[in-house]
């Protein structure tokens, strides 16, 4: 029978116990908070001031309130369109897959390329990538969406897949890294079978760094859910429940504290669902990676 | 000859040849669509940027044209920046924000030193502390202002804190609430680094007696440094690019005591969305913060590494 080992306590540990058990538990309690305030009646929170309890037996708990902040989302678009809450999180969808695949596979190309060939770019696109990871280059938003206007891809889904088809960045280091580990041996096999470069790119290369690939692409795609500012600057037809979310907050007709509190948990919702399946992909990459998908 | 030895002699004429066409087209197909994106929008939208910044918008024609002088937009930074006083505001406000970041940085290494030590419930810990990492900063921040606003002043008993985030208190409440928020995203960071920490090195330090503070500062702290100084670094450039949590609480009714650099960045491109005369000027304080924040980007990460811990 495994015995179970004693942990050692001294002062510090204490103190680091403390420390973390207060923060988890401020955490904690936020997000319970968080939810009791969603499912009460907006009588009973404002009105009556309940800010801490449970939800008055008068007045019951409100799950219907989740149902009504759907009915509050609708958002304006252009003229008389609106776009619903069920619009909004379809576009998220939208947004946040479209882009990710973008995303990914255009640091996928340029990196496998940039491993496992020569050519003459090959050392300047990744000095590029670096000098662009250190370099602070600010304010080129205004300058980006004129240029997407001219060619009149501004406001479209076209435009802000190709926006995010950009390689540099972070893992595009890593799938450099990746591709350059792997040996060569499967490719000149599979070369001595006939396969061309195509064949052994997806049938051989792609399969061998699945994992790595699946993992990025979990972390781009919470970003990407996440995000509001790229969508509403270049994509303002198709909003997002995160700018939806921002809308409805600044209505102040619809925004009391309960109907804000299930709009906000509505949104979080996937990507608590995303985590809960994915938690140890999620963290192990992201504790890998140190920074924020 | 069977089929492979076919294609090997096939591979071999095309090597002899001296141009793999198939290699070419290969490498084309799978880089264009990359490339000519990382042009279109790093390189041409840089350049546009430049030269954006020297032109002024006619309203009665309808496009952009050459400014008179050609620094017009420039120098109405520089007096905003003096006359105005609101940029010495946002200076000031993410001078603040940034050295408050650093000095608050020990507690988010002290959170992940416990979760790499393992606690009682680290494993619990673990996954409730990653939550903050993944969440939308919108919702995020729909939950902060209303804790702000009905929570935090019944907790202290004190009435006169819901006003906080519509006063003189509006800064210091959103970035108190970002930084409660911002330990957890800290702790991901420092666990990524303290993960790569051999844990032999630890064990030979215990055994010359150093207890588990004595590790953290003689063995993990040199170790976690690179990290720890690329934090510092970030944190610098977020002060200029990122609008943070102010934008998500108030959008564009922050008031003007509560602005920082990268809230008012961010103002300007969000007024483009409404009118093309302010694209200019948003081009030139884009410039202008690129031009401060590069030098000091690259001087505080060469400060940073010359004070970093040596190998010996």
């Amino acid at each position: 029978m495994k015995r179970k080992k004693k942990y050692k306590f001294d002062v510090f540990t204490g103190i680091m116990f403390v420390l973390v058990s207060f923060y988890v538990l401020c955490l904690l309690y936020l997000f319970f908070w968080g939810f009791l305030t969603a499912v009460k009646d907006e009588w009973d929170f404002v009105l009556d001031r309940n800010v801490l309890g449970f939800p008055n037996k008068a007045y019951g708990w409100k799950f219907s309130n989740f149902r009504r902040a759907i009915g509050l989302f609708p958002l304006q678009i252009k003229g008389d369109n609106y776009a619903s809450f069920y619009q909004q999180f379809l576009y998220s969808f939208l947004y946040a897959f479209g882009v990710t695949v973008c995303s990914v596979f255009a640091k996928v190309f340029v990196a496998y390329a940039c491993a496992k060939y020569e050519f003459k770019l090959k050392g300047a696109l990744i000095t590029i990538n670096i000098i662009f990871m250190v370099l602070p280059i600010v304010g080129g938003t205004p300058s980006a969406i004129q240029m997407m206007r001219r060619i009149h891809i501004f406001d479209t889904y076209i435009g802000i897949l190709f926006k995010n088809c950009c390689y540099h960045g972070m893992y595009f280091l890593i799938f450099y890294g990746t591709f350059k580990g792997l040996a060569n041996g499967y490719s000149e096999a599979a070369q001595l079978d006939g396969a061309g470069h195509f064949s052994i790119f997806f049938k051989i290369n792609i399969p061998l760094v699945a994992n790595t690939i699946l993992s990025v692409f979990i972390l781009i795609f919470i970003g990407a859910w996440n995000t509001y500012e790229e969508p509403m600057m270049f994509l303002p037809s198709m909003p997002t429940v995160a700018y939806g979310l921002m809308v409805f907050s600044e209505n102040s007709l619809n925004a009391n504290a309960p109907s804000l509190m299930c709009g906000a948990y509505m949104i979080c919702l996937p990507i608590i669902v995303i985590f809960c399946i994915f938690h140890k992909r999620i963290m192990g990459n992201l504790t890998v990676g140190g920074i924020k998908g | 000859m069977n089929g492979s030895e076919k294609q090997f002699e096939k591979n071999i004429k095309r090597k002899k040849r001296g141009f793999d066409w198939q290699k070419h087209l290969f490498l084309v197909a799978i880089m264009i669509v990359p490339l000519s994106a990382f042009v279109f929008f790093e390189i041409i939208c840089n350049i546009n940027s430049i030269l954006l910044a020297m032109k002024t918008f006619d309203d009665t024609k309808g496009d952009f044209f050459w400014a008179h002088p050609l620094g017009k937009n420039f120098a109405e930074v520089w007096r905003v920046f003096k006359m105005d006083g609101i940029l010495i505001t946002s200076i000031k406000n993410s001078l603040f924000g940034f050295v408050m970041s650093i000095l608050l940085m020990p507690i988010s290494v002290f959170i992940s030193y416990a979760i790499t030590e393992k606690v009682p419930l680290f494993g619990f810990y673990k996954i409730i502390l990653f939550i903050p990492s993944i969440l939308c900063t919108m919702a995020v921040a729909t939950i902060g202002k209303n804790a702000l606003t009905y929570l935090l002043p019944k907790i202290l008993n004190n009435p006169g804190l819901e006003d906080a985030l519509m006063d003189e208190r509006q800064f210091i409440s959103i970035w108190g609430f970002a930084t409660f928020w911002g330990i957890a995203g800290n702790m991901v960071l420092c666990l990524g680094a303290m993960s790569g920490v051999s844990i032999d090195l630890k064990e030979y330090a215990q055994i010359d007696g150093l207890g588990r503070f004595g590790v953290l500062l003689h063995v993990v702290f040199p170790a976690i440094y690179p990290t720890l100084s690329t934090f510092a670094v970030v944190t610098l450039v977020s002060a200029f690019t990122s609008s943070g949590m102010s934008f998500v609480f108030f959008t564009d009714r922050l008031s003007r005591e509560a602005y920082t650099l990268g809230y008012y960045l961010f103002m300007q491109t969000y007024k483009t969305r409404t009118s093309y005369a302010i694209y200019p000027y948003a081009a030139a304080v884009g410039i202008c913060y690129t031009f401060v924040a590069a030098p000091l980007t690259l001087g505080l990460r060469a400060v940073l590494e010359k004070m970093g811990p040596k190998e010996e």
